[in-house]
């Protein structure tokens, strides 16, 4: 079995034939030879019992009458009989009574017939005994000796026949054997002779050659379409292969040139990659860090902060972020960014040295601190600085008054006196000096007021724009007493504003209106409002003396006047403090005139929601 | 009604001092009027004490304070006057050259019965002192 096992396709298929083969033509000529011997047998046996049963029929009146002579006679027509070499008779004693014998051959008669009559084949004869019977009565037997020679030479050419034809069936099955096995194996040798060089050479690209169609061109087709998935799935490795090494490459070059220090530190503490910048940043040659242990390396790192986020990294795989302040051996001090990641091979740690910026920034909080305590300082010194101006505000405001008081007081006094003795002359200077004193008093009010609403803090509370129109109307009442003035007033909306500076801006407008409009007959005062989608546009319009437009740079500056004081008595403060006032609620004042056509005084008030 | 009625004037200034003892003149009662210097000595008068220890008991009718004095201001005496049970009838009148509201509003607070801005024209000094109607009422009947 090993060795069939072991022997090619070619010799298997030679040997199935063969052996099928030499198997069939034996079974066949053992079966025919078989069926031949049994057949020859029986009837050699028939032939022998029919001249048994005929001798003893001849023989019965003989033996009857002991007639041996008679039955001798009956025996020797045996003669003709070619393969019958000898008789006997026997009476019914059991006696032989007769024999005879063919030519001479040497016949041992058995002494006594045998009791159970059968025949029996011996080495080259066959024997047997045939009653004989006279009525139902059994008077002797005759005993046959029948000569095999012929049927033994006839069954030894059988198996030479047989065995010259199985001879030449072998040679024959022989050939078609090979022939078969050729034909069938030729193409599983050449694939496998293929496989073989395949797997020798490496060389995918060897296809096997396909010469049937049949199962095993099947066989063929499959292989080369394995072949060249083989080939493909190789080439993909490769080229996957390639690219692997391409990007592996790539990130450790990104890795090996990044600015910021990159390490791997394995499961067991050790170090297994460092990028230039971390050897740098550790502080030691690389030669000391790779493969040891970073406790080794830094001897107490384990208390610190950093190892406790490492070590959670490293067990519960939990990326963290922090800002570390790492103390060297030596008790030197660096900042670092460091972002500690889970990787495979442990944990990845990128570092970014923040040194030099952390001492910016506490250079920067320190310049900080001293900026806020500068500010703090100055805020003070302005503070005391205002609160001192304050205070010479309202001294001026009492100190200059009174001197003015004084003059104004004993000016009356002194008139009062002299009154009867007063020329007109001296009267009229008398006079001046008191216009002088209330001008100035009037110029100190009206500095007070514009630096007191320089300084003052508004309050936003709903006003009624008619309401305080009205109120200053009726405070001015004295001015324009005896003089023909119509008022055109809208209605006018409730802003949010400071009412107290709202009226002094209103008291101003209206009061230049009616100072300006004082040399009309017929005066003209409008004062509406009109509103946009976030502002109040409020106007003050009269038909008075108006003014160019080329001064109007100066309307709204301090103490800037475009008419003679005796034209227009003022002090050139009152539109410089309208203009204070309203830039402080977050709108914006603005004229336009004509001279004689009068002036039109607009000022915006920003809408504000309650909300 | 032959005793002298006092009225109590603190003017730092000897200025307005004099020109508000012409505008009382005009009236006649500047035989009754006490004038101080600062507000201490309005206090020591109104007390009794220093140099005033010695005055008779009556209170004057009628107080004119200076807001702005030297030692104590007029805010201050007119606060002490006005807690003090024997001191708080006698009505006060701040006067002065200041139009602070917030002086306006601490004086009403304090309880002054007027309040009165040094005008500069002394015609209208005058005249703001004739308005002062409580000063007439007072002049003839001090609460008792």
């Amino acid at each position: 079995m090993k060795f069939y096992n072991k022997s090619s396709i070619r010799v298997k298929i030679k040997l199935i034939i063969l052996s099928v083969c030499f198997m069939a033509i034996l079974l066949v000529f053992a079966g025919f030879y078989i069926y031949e011997m049994i057949n020859s047998r029986q009837m050699l046996l028939n032939d022998l019992s029919t001249k048994g049963g005929i001798i003893a029929k001849n023989v019965d009146a003989a033996l009857a009458f002991s007639d041996s002579s008679d039955a001798a006679e009956v025996l020797l027509s045996l003669e003709t009989q070619p393969n019958i070499r000898g008789a006997a008779i026997y009476d019914a004693e059991g006696n032989i009574f007769v024999t005879y014998r063919k030519e001479n051959h040497k016949i041992e008669f058995p002494a006594k017939p045998n009791e159970s009559e059968e025949y029996i084949f011996s080495e080259n004869v066959l024997t047997g005994f045939e009653p004989v019977y006279l009525g139902n009565e059994k008077i002797g037997s005759v005993y046959l000796v029948l000569d095999l020679s012929e049927q033994i030479a006839r069954s030894e050419s059988y198996i030479k026949i047989g065995l010259l034809v199985m001879f030449g069936t072998l040679i024959i099955s022989f050939i078609v054997a090979t022939l078969v096995a050729k034909n069938i194996s030729a193409p599983i040798v050449s694939l496998a002779g293929t496989a073989e060089k395949i797997a020798k050479l490496q060389d995918y690209s060897i296809r096997a050659e396909k010469k049937t169609s049949d199962e095993t061109g099947l066989l063929v087709d499959s292989f080369n379409d394995m072949l060249n998935k083989i080939m493909e799935r190789d080439r993909n490795i490769r080229e996957t292969n390639i690219n692997l090494q391409n990007a592996e490459k790539r990130y450790r070059t990104t890795l090996d040139n990044m600015l910021e220090g990159a390490q791997i530190i394995g499961f067991d503490w050790t170090y297994l990659y460092l990028n230039e910048v971390a050897v740098k940043q550790s502080r030691f040659p690389r030669e000391k860090l790779i493969g040891a242990k970073i406790t080794d390396v830094y001897p107490g790192i384990e208390d610190t902060e950093l190892f406790k986020y490492m070590k959670l990294c490293m067990e519960e795989r939990k990326p963290h972020y922090m800002e570390n302040e790492f103390i060297y051996p030596d008790g030197s001090v660096s900042w670092y960014n460091l972002n500690i990641e889970p990787v495979p091979e442990g944990i990845f740690i990128l570092s970014a040295d923040i040194t030099e910026e952390k001492m910016l920034q506490q250079e920067l909080k320190k310049y900080h601190e001293q900026l806020e305590e500068l500010v703090k300082q100055r805020t003070e010194q302005l503070q005391e600085a205002n609160s001192e101006l304050e205070s010479f505000t309202y001294t001026v405001s009492h100190d200059l008054r009174a001197p003015v008081r004084h003059i104004s007081g004993f000016l009356d006094i002194l008139r009062k006196n002299i009154s009867k003795d007063l020329d007109q002359k001296n009267e009229r200077y008398l006079n001046l000096i008191k216009e002088a004193a209330v001008e100035m008093g009037n110029l100190i009010d009206d500095l007070l007021t514009f630096s007191r609403t320089a300084k003052a803090q508004i309050t936003l509370r709903p006003v009624n724009l008619n309401y305080i129109v009205y109120e200053e109307i009726e405070k001015l009442k004295p001015d324009f007493e005896g003089r023909k003035i119509t008022w055109e007033i809208s209605k006018l909306p409730e802003v949010k504003g400071d009412p107290h500076l709202l009226g002094i801006v209103m008291c101003n407008l209206i009061s230049n209106a009616v100072k300006f409009t004082a040399k009309k007959e017929e005066a003209v005062i409008t004062i509406n409002c009109q509103d946009n989608d976030d502002k109040h546009l409020i106007c003050v319009k009269d038909n008075g003396a108006g003014f160019e437009m080329e001064y109007y740079d100066k309307l709204f500056g301090v103490f800037q006047r475009l008419h003679n004081t005796s034209d227009f008595p003022g002090t050139g403060i009152g539109l410089a403090t309208v203009k204070k006032i309203i830039s402080k609620h977050g709108g914006e004042v603005w004229a336009q005139s004509k001279p004689g056509e009068g002036a039109s005084f607009f000022f915006s008030l920003p809408k504000i929601n309650d909300n | 009604m032959n005793e002298l009625k006092k009225i109590l004037v603190a003017e730092d200034d000897p200025k307005d001092a004099e020109l508000m003892l012409i505008a009382l003149e005009e009236f006649k009662v500047a035989n009754n009027i006490v004038l101080v210097k600062d507000g201490a000595e309005a206090l020591d008068y109104l007390h009794k004490r220093g140099k005033y220890s010695e005055r008779e008991n009556k209170n004057p009718i009628v107080a004119f304070l200076d807001l702005k004095m030297p030692k104590v201001d007029g805010i201050t005496v007119a606060r002490e006057v006005k807690s003090d049970p024997k001191l708080k009838t006698i009505p006060i009148v701040i006067v002065t050259s200041s139009r602070e509201e917030k002086d306006l509003v601490e004086s009403y607070n304090i309880g002054v019965n007027a309040y009165v801005v040094k005008p500069v024209e002394f015609e209208k000094f005058i005249e703001t002192v004739k308005q002062l109607g409580i000063f007439w009422a007072l002049i003839n009947e001090p609460p008792v």
